[in-house]
């Protein structure tokens, strides 16, 4: 399975980077393909391009504000491959948010 | 040891096994402290900041451990404070995440040192180690808090 994700919150210090780890934590664990952009306070890191969003199989974006780029996701979004939720989300529920994942 | 973590990491800002039970009251402890050390200049406006930040989403993150991070002009350089209560407490009345370890983050408002900033952000990856939690939970000297902060690889 291959999975990307976007991970930004407000100030882009912490949650941002922490929701980043437990994603590939918990995606790696599962031996998973896993790409995770983020968008904090160093800008933008490990940017998603469209072709890989494109071969996604499921897509999170555990975002907090507005993202950069966010039409990169549109296609994926009709398809009904994207799950949005607040970065603690994931951090607080790796498990259960990737098991979400998994299902779609 | 890395340079960065001398530099970010406040050694006059850990506290440990401390009694507080609210958040108001490890905040208030924090901010002093982050004043009479010249890391910030208006404790008013700091709290503001964090407060705001709180009431956005609130930043206790599940593990017993909260992140209230506060983005200011009167922040000088990004800092870390860290508390360990003897108990744990509730962080947000009407939530039900309870903590036990604060890590108070302090940002200038204005562009920062990048460095500074990448150390803040792999420090709160190294958090979901459940290792490293523990050594932080367990710590009763202040150097021992001290040096396995510090120690984060960048």
């Amino acid at each position: 399975m291959k999975i990307v994700a976007v991970t930004a919150c407000p100030t882009g210090v912490a949650h941002t980077y922490m929701a980043q780890e437990a994603i590939e934590i918990e995606c790696k664990k599962r031996g998973y393909d896993v790409q995770v952009e983020t968008q904090g306070s160093m800008g933008i890191e490990n940017e998603l391009a469209q072709e890989t969003i494109d071969h996604a199989d499921a897509i999170l974006l555990a975002i907090a504000i507005g993202i950069e780029g966010e039409e990169r996701f549109d296609e994926k979004t009709d398809e009904g491959k994207v799950i949005q939720i607040d970065p603690s989300e994931v951090i607080k529920h790796p498990v259960e948010t990737i098991n979400q994942l998994e299902k779609i | 040891m890395s340079e960065v973590g001398n530099d970010v990491i406040k050694k006059e800002l850990i506290f440990l096994q401390q009694e507080s039970q609210t958040r108001a009251a490890v905040l208030q402890t924090f901010v002093e402290k982050a004043v009479k050390e010249e890391l910030i200049t208006n404790q008013i406006d700091f709290l503001r900041a964090i407060l705001k930040r709180e009431g956005e989403v609130p930043t206790a993150i599940g593990y017993q451990i909260a992140m209230p991070h506060g983005k200011s002009s009167t922040v000088k350089e990004p800092f870390i404070g860290f508390m360990q209560t003897r108990k744990e407490f509730l962080w947000t009345e009407g939530q039900e995440e309870t903590v036990r370890l604060v890590f108070l983050i302090g940002v200038p408002a204005e562009n920062s040192n990048n460095l500074h900033l990448k150390f803040i952000s792999q420090l709160s990856k190294k958090l979901l180690n459940a290792e490293f939690r523990a050594r932080l939970s367990n710590a009763t000297k202040v150097e021992q808090a001290y040096n396995l902060l510090r120690s984060i690889k960048m």
